[in-house]
């Protein structure tokens, strides 16, 4: 699902971020541009980090930046920003930073194979490494069908 | 059959990540398990025989069951954090 979702449109690459809210803000605007939330939903993934802290860094250097399905979340989708230079959230175990796979749900269900797919990325040892090389959706695409069961 | 709640900060995203890891793992130790993923906010008023979260949240958490994960997504360390405690409750 995750490659079906991803496109030239919501991928950035060596994106030079100074914050992990510049990181947010950036991903959440693609996400915005391709029609999945409002920009109500990047305010509101913002506020999760402030309110709850880093607890969506979810492995070392990977984030997935999501909030709730109600803050202007139009339909599934993700988008994908890799960091020229490693960014800090605040997460003892897994800062810094260098990749953010980002999420929007409308609902608990629909999204389970988006999860799936950004787990079993998350938990691939070659994944980080190769997003730092990532130049074009074709390099992103190219590992995903090599790396994920569904592609 | 035991419940098990897991908690994240939306309830969409690394919640149900866990939720499916610790299925995997009920299943694998023939432990009958009813696990739903839950907001931060709406697990305050829910009973369950287990809660599981990561640290920066348990701490909400007094006074009930609750299991600290290191991460919502690999299954060896959560493995390592809850089969023990899951083990005893189903008992």
């Amino acid at each position: 699902m995750l490659q079906d979702l991803l496109s030239e449109d919501n991928v950035s690459f060596h994106y030079p971020a100074e914050t992990w809210e510049d990181v947010i803000r950036h991903g959440g605007q693609l996400m915005v541009d391709a029609g999945f939330t409002d920009p109500t939903y990047i305010e509101a993934m913002v506020e999760v980090v402030r309110e709850m802290g880093p607890y969506i860094v979810l492995a070392p250097g990977l984030a997935m930046p999501h909030a709730r399905p109600e803050m202007g979340v139009k339909q599934v989708g993700t988008a994908l920003v890799t960091l020229e230079k490693p960014v800090d959230f605040g997460s003892p175990e897994n800062d810094p930073v260098s990749v953010a796979l980002f999420l929007c749900a409308p609902n608990k269900d629909e999204h389970i194979q988006l999860l799936t797919d950004i787990a079993t990325l998350f938990e691939d040892e070659e994944f980080l490494d190769a997003a730092a090389n990532f130049e074009s959706i074709e390099d992103v695409q190219e590992f995903l069908s090599e790396h994920l069961e569904d592609a | 059959m035991i419940s098990i709640l897991t908690v994240c900060g939306n309830g969409i995203g690394s919640s149900l990540m866990l939720k499916m890891k610790i299925e995997e793992i009920c299943a694998e130790n023939n432990i009958e398990a009813q696990v739903e993923s839950i907001d931060f906010n709406a697990a305050q008023g829910r009973k369950a025989d287990l809660i599981v979260t990561v640290k920066e949240l348990a701490e909400q958490f007094e006074g009930k069951e609750v299991a600290i994960v290191r991460s919502y997504i690999n299954k060896k360390k959560i493995k390592e954090d809850i089969l023990e405690r899951l083990q005893q409750i189903a008992k």
